[in-house]
């Protein structure tokens, strides 16, 4: 049984009608599939926040321009800038928040915080979030269900199937709610995975289970959905030291790792290294969904590189703010320092904030930057894959009709939201408006509800005894080590040179009060 | 049969130390000093250290309207020169 992350061949021959030796027809294959709903959902939410913009839009623009201008003048005369600056600020934020309506949002939630009872997480200000979850499931359960039909499968099978599916997310999610393990950053994806496999490994996962976990179409999904919020536009949020804290260092340890791993350490999976290597170089389990897709790596490899990820997130962030303060580095090298290392942006913004609240600025935004390479990583690595790697896998020079057959199609779909959604951001602030309503207010809670099914399915598809076999030597840990310490290296010469030799007014500035 | 009886044991076992775990020894690690410190620092500062992408953080969207306010006000510091 292939367990690859890939449409064309496809890991669980109980579900894919292709099996059976017959070709599908366009209609019926995953990355069309994927593509359509994901660009749906947008369109539904984009359709919803339209028609629920305010009558008085223009009224608030023009308010907006002009809150805009006076912080524009207050840069002019410095004399009373921190605290009107707030204020400003402030009514910025408050008209933004006018201007983007989100009636879609309190329908699709997840489970929050709680400590010791966890029904807490079932309630968000004192109130029952039940109706919403259940509105959550229903949506997912019908857009997936047409989805199954569409591909031959039984509907009422998948729907009992995805019951079970959801209700482990579920779990995964108030697991990772309890507040210690929140505020330690072990993320759901770490649960629904370890509950997936417990599973699997003790009961086995029964047959009317296994109908619903379709690991490459929630994934697939879901980074289509990704794509609306890889927002182009924010590359320059820092400026040009932030462009090379975050693209120019993280490219140059991606390739480094990838290739330590090739020929250093002979890494027996290449697409276990390349997930490894985009993993820890870029920003954690989102980089490492996007490339493992794209270079259709194992579901175990992918599992792996996101365990990896986590446990040295966990440590980094505890440790790096230590360092920081310790060696007296500064809140703005500090916290590039930090934004461009540790792998999650939730992580980094807790890190950065126990040096300084620049620090914290800083870090999270560098690490936002840097998120925006996965579209750039993921679309390379796809080509890449497509035109070398798996052509020097049978020895013959792929035909470009061949390349085209092998690439993963769904990237277009990824990159084609991402390009779509940068451009209607750069539309003046009713252009950004809109595209926080769609992404705050509908595809971000859609796209983590598919990842956690996505690793809830690789969990009850998965082994114990091949995360065994891939850890026998230690060289996929070897690999983490030796790339994060690159990493670090690269990342802290880079942030000390941007920010105090060739941009020290950079720093000043940002630093400022 | 008999392997699927042992495994639902294993499994039940397991599901019950988790509980405990999560409702019993978490909770009580939660209200150690440094553990509540983190946690109550974290609220007050708005962070979500779970969230994987930028988007899922609460607070990034204060820390980019800051940021921005800041280059705005310099773009020669930053080379930005309004692109």
């Amino acid at each position: 049984m292939d367990k690859h992350l890939n449409f064309q061949l496809p890991n669980n021959d109980r579900l894919e009608p292709q099996n059976s030796g017959a070709k599908r027809p366009w209609y019926q294959l995953d990355d069309i599939l994927a593509m359509g709903l994901g660009i749906l959902i947008i369109a539904v939410a984009a359709g919803t926040a339209l028609v629920n913009r305010p009558d008085n839009l223009p009224k608030l623009v023009d308010s907006y321009q002009e809150a805009k201008s006076q912080l524009q003048q207050l840069a002019i005369d410095s004399g009373s800038f921190a605290s009107d600056r707030k204020q400003i600020l402030k009514l910025q934020s408050t008209l933004e928040a006018e201007m983007s309506p989100m009636p879609l949002k309190s329908w699709l939630m997840r489970p929050g915080e709680w400590k010791s009872d966890p029904r807490g997480a079932f309630q968000k200000n004192q109130k029952s979030i039940l109706p919403s979850l259940i509105a959550t499931f229903l949506v997912l359960l019908v857009c997936f269900s047409i989805v199954a039909v569409i591909q031959g499968q039984s509907g009422s099978k998948f729907a009992l199937g995805f019951m079970g599916v959801f209700a482990i997310a579920l779990l995964s999610y108030v697991l990772a709610g309890q507040e210690v393990v929140k505020h330690y950053n072990l993320e759901y994806a770490l649960w629904a995975v370890l509950l997936g496999l417990l599973i699997s490994n003790t009961v086995g996962t029964p047959a009317w289970l296994s109908s619903a976990t379709r690991t490459e179409f929630y994934i697939k999904t879901g980074l289509v959905l990704l794509g609306a919020e890889v927002l182009f536009n924010k590359l320059l949020a820092l400026g040009l030291p932030g462009v090379f804290v975050a693209w120019v260092v993280t490219p140059i340890v991606l390739i480094s790792t990838y290739l330590f791993g090739q020929y250093i350490l002979k890494m027996p999976s290449k697409s276990l290294n390349m997930v490894i290597s985009a993993d820890m170089s870029v920003c954690g389990v989102s980089a490492a969904v996007a490339t493992a897709a794209a270079c259709r790596a194992k579901k175990e490899e992918l599992s792996l590189a996101i365990g990896l990820s986590l446990i040295f997130t966990v440590v980094m962030m505890v440790v790096q703010p230590f360092i920081v303060k310790a060696s007296g580095m500064g809140e703005v090298i500090g916290g590039a320092w930090m934004g461009g290392t540790i792998d999650s942006t939730g992580a980094v913004a807790a890190a950065g904030e126990l040096v300084g609240s620049t620090a914290k600025d800083v870090a999270a935004t560098v690490k936002m930057i840097q998120n925006i390479l996965i579209g750039v990583v993921a679309f390379g690595v796809a080509v890449y894959w497509a035109s070398y790697v798996e052509p020097s896998e049978t020895g013959q020079r792929p035909s470009i009709l061949e390349i085209w057959h092998r690439f993963p199609k769904f990237t277009l779909g990824f990159l084609g939201v991402s390009l779509a959604l940068s451009y209607l951001q750069m539309q003046g602030i009713e252009g950004k408006t809109l595209v926080s309503s769609i992404v705050d207010g509908t595809t971000k809670s859609v796209r983590e509800w598919l990842f956690c099914l996505a690793f809830v399915s690789i969990g009850l598809e998965s082994n114990f005894r091949e995360y065994k076999k891939m850890l026998a030597e230690g060289k996929p840990l070897i690999l983490y080590l030796c790339g994060q310490t690159l990493n670090l290296i690269l990342s802290f010469l880079m942030a000390w040179l941007m920010f105090s030799k060739v941009f020290p007014n950079a720093a000043s500035e940002l630093l400022s009060k | 049969m008999k392997s699927q009886l042992f495994g639902l044991k294993i499994l039940f076992c397991i599901m019950l130390v988790i509980a405990g775990v999560w409702m019993i020894i978490l909770p009580l690690v939660s209200d150690l000093p440094t553990v509540r410190k983190r946690i109550e620092n974290n609220r007050t500062a708005g962070i979500n250290p779970t969230a994987v992408f930028y988007t899922d953080h609460p607070g990034m969207v204060d820390i980019e309207r800051n940021i921005q306010a800041r280059v705005d006000s310099s773009p020669e510091s930053f080379w930005t020169f309004n692109f």
